[in-house]
């Protein structure tokens, strides 16, 4: 067996039977993610129907009639009260509302009520809309106008946008960051257990010593720790997909934009998974070859850690905002060249399907090469005495 | 010599500090040289550089008949290293553990499995093979370690401080097995700054002293040369001499 095929058994192996690990970056994805998708998802949408059901009081001053009858077709219960914005705020009732001469003052406590004020002020506009129109109505008849005046066009809005973007979603964004963050989160405990754990174990001296060249060694140890960052990045994706599935199948309106939901649910096709894989394994290449660096330069496990945390912020940060400001701006090539906000942009075009061949070139050519570069770099590290021997 | 250890004028500095200033020692097959200093003096700087884990910065080194510097794969093939720490892989059995290195050495299928159950009766290993690193006892960790050092039937024996961390009856157990290798005819440098075990497996003894050698002989030779009842106590006195010398 060639050695390095020898290192990559043995480091998977390892791997496979730390449970605490395995659970970390393997279990805990793929039943987090469904989870935090739909859970508070669910909770909004029972929490609205719960607010939506409830008759809520209005304390009312000078309101005629007709605007009384309009808050009671809102779900309202309209109280007479003298002083509508005392009675908000002694309790007495939700919201208050006072008429006067062409002016209508509503009193809610905004900044406490959260959801239910905002259910509260949305029948509260309702009620008072449908009272305008009923008053414009009138008053153009008297004029001897008809009500189709004031609209002398309708406004239809359809998404022709590709079926891959609509599929995106609303959230469709974090996807490329939440791949990035997987394939970041699963490799780390692997390439720090084969590089500063080996040496804080005291395993790695003689692991050198054997008749294989150090550059063996590495890719065994490096393609281990590509195959665990990708054994998490697919339990997280897979958990994005159920979660998303969980929503279409069971979260009714809350899995579409438009339909009164968040829009939390995407379905990813078979082109975007595809273009995910690729971008996946090149970007875990280069993640691996800068954590093994960082792992062979560092004295021991916690020292690792630490540069690794920091490797974390110092490219991830960057590739969050470059992903959200995405949204709004066009990137031009060069964009796809920087190191972890290339690939980001390319699966982010891609989900949008604005995706050229450039930005595909760029992106992966570049990423490839940053990750050649980064393991050549470790390569170097790990048959330098200076480095190895550092401790 | 071929199959020994031979050592001309070896120097090393870490960022222009000396560790090593020109030391020379030879070794042939069937003979055991201990290696005596404290922490520092320069005993696992003098092995890496044996292994070819270091670059040497000076002088001639032959292990095997191979220079290690320009064939340190050669080198590694033909030697067998013990360091002094307990470091296994702790998700492994023993078993598993010297399967992985066997496989560096081309050691595959039947022939592995019969010579690890070779290393079994030599050794004791016994529940140790079946029990994953973590689980281990100190003894049964070295009792692995060992193991793995003698798993391709190396030339050159190459030990540094292997007794650190055994308990009697393990320490007890490598002492005889290192005394059985030297009558197999393998060449043994071991090195320690425990020197009963030395006075004990060693034809020979080499005094280092803050990266030189300063004494070379037989153990007798230094309790007479020093006037000491004990290897110990020869060591002691050639250090203070050497310290009064500088």
């Amino acid at each position: 067996m060639p050695p390095s095929l020898n290192v990559f058994w043995k480091e998977l192996l390892s791997f496979f039977r730390d449970r605490r690990t395995v659970f970390n970056q393997i279990v805990f994805p793929l039943l987090l993610m469904p989870v935090f998708m739909f859970g508070p998802a669910y909770l909004v949408a029972r929490l609205s129907s719960q607010a939506a059901a409830e008759v809520q009081r209005v304390a009312v001053a000078g309101a005629p009639n007709e605007l009384l009858r309009e808050l009671e077709r809102a779900g309202l219960r309209p109280l007479p009260d003298p002083d509508p914005q005392g009675a908000v705020r002694e309790g007495r009732a939700d919201a208050g509302l006072r008429y006067r001469r062409g002016r209508v003052e509503v009193y809610l406590a905004l900044a406490q009520g959260g959801m239910k004020a905002e259910v509260l002020k949305g029948r509260i506009d309702r009620a008072l809309e449908r009272y305008r129109a009923a008053l414009v109505a009138r008053r153009l008849r008297a004029a001897g106008l008809d009500e189709s005046v004031l609209r002398p066009f309708r406004v239809a809005y359809t998404d022709v946008s590709p079926p891959q973007a609509q599929g995106a979603g609303e959230l469709g964004f974090l996807v490329p960051m939440m791949l990035l963050m997987f394939v970041l989160t699963g490799a780390m405990p692997v390439v720090n257990d084969a590089t500063a754990g080996e040496k804080e174990r005291g395993t790695l001296e003689v692991l050198l010593a054997v008749p294989a060249s150090p550059v063996a060694l590495l890719l065994g140890k490096a393609g281990a720790a590509m195959v665990a960052a990708l054994i998490s990045t697919a339990s997280g994706v897979g958990g994005l997909l159920l979660g998303g599935w969980l929503l279409l199948r069971y979260g009714g309106d809350l899995a579409l934009e438009g339909g009164g939901g968040p829009g939390l649910a995407f379905h990813l096709g078979p082109q975007v998974l595809a273009v995910a894989l690729v971008t996946g394994v090149l970007f875990a290449a280069f993640a691996v070859g800068v954590m093994t660096l960082l792992g062979i330069f560092a004295k021991g496990y916690r020292e690792a850690q630490t540069y690794m945390g920091f490797l974390y912020m110092v490219l991830v940060l960057p590739a969050v905002l470059m992903g959200m400001a995405s949204s709004f701006l066009e990137p031009g090539p060069l964009y796809y060249l920087i190191p972890v906000a290339g690939p980001m942009m390319l699966l982010d075009a891609v989900l949008r399907a604005k995706a050229d061949l450039a930005a595909y070139l760029l992106a992966w050519g570049s990423t490839l090469a940053y990750a050649a570069g980064a393991l050549a770099l470790a390569a170097w590290a790990f048959g330098r005495e200076e480095v190895v021997y550092r401790n | 010599m071929t199959d020994g250890v031979e050592v001309e004028g070896l120097k090393k500095s870490y960022r222009r500090r000396p560790a090593l200033k020109g030391i020379a020692f030879r070794i042939a097959p069937g003979e055991a040289f201990a290696l005596l200093g404290p922490n520092g003096a320069g005993k696992t700087t003098t092995l890496r550089a044996l292994l070819g884990l270091i670059r040497r910065d000076g002088g001639r080194v032959r292990v095997a008949g191979l220079d290690p510097a320009r064939d340190p794969r050669g080198v590694r093939r033909r030697t067998g290293y013990v360091t002094g720490g307990m470091g296994l892989y702790d998700r492994l059995t023993g078993a598993e553990i010297l399967a992985f290195f066997g496989r560096f050495y081309g050691l595959e299928g039947a022939a592995l499995t019969e010579r690890i159950a070779e290393l079994d009766r030599a050794f004791g290993l016994g529940e140790a093979l079946a029990t994953q690193a973590q689980a281990m006892s100190s003894g049964m960790r070295q009792k692995i370690l060992v193991a793995r050092a003698f798993l391709h039937r190396p030339q050159v024996l190459l030990l540094d401080e292997p007794t650190a961390a055994l308990d009697v009856f393990a320490r007890r157990a490598l002492l005889d097995r290192v005394l059985a290798e030297k009558a197999a005819g393998r060449a043994v440098l071991y090195s320690t700054h425990v020197l009963p075990e030395a006075e004990e497996v060693a034809d020979r003894v080499g005094f280092l002293h803050r990266g030189r050698l300063i004494f070379t002989g037989t153990p007798a030779e230094a309790r007479s040369r020093y006037r000491a009842p004990t290897l110990e106590h020869a060591f002691i006195r050639a250090a203070q001499e050497a310290a009064d010398a500088a």
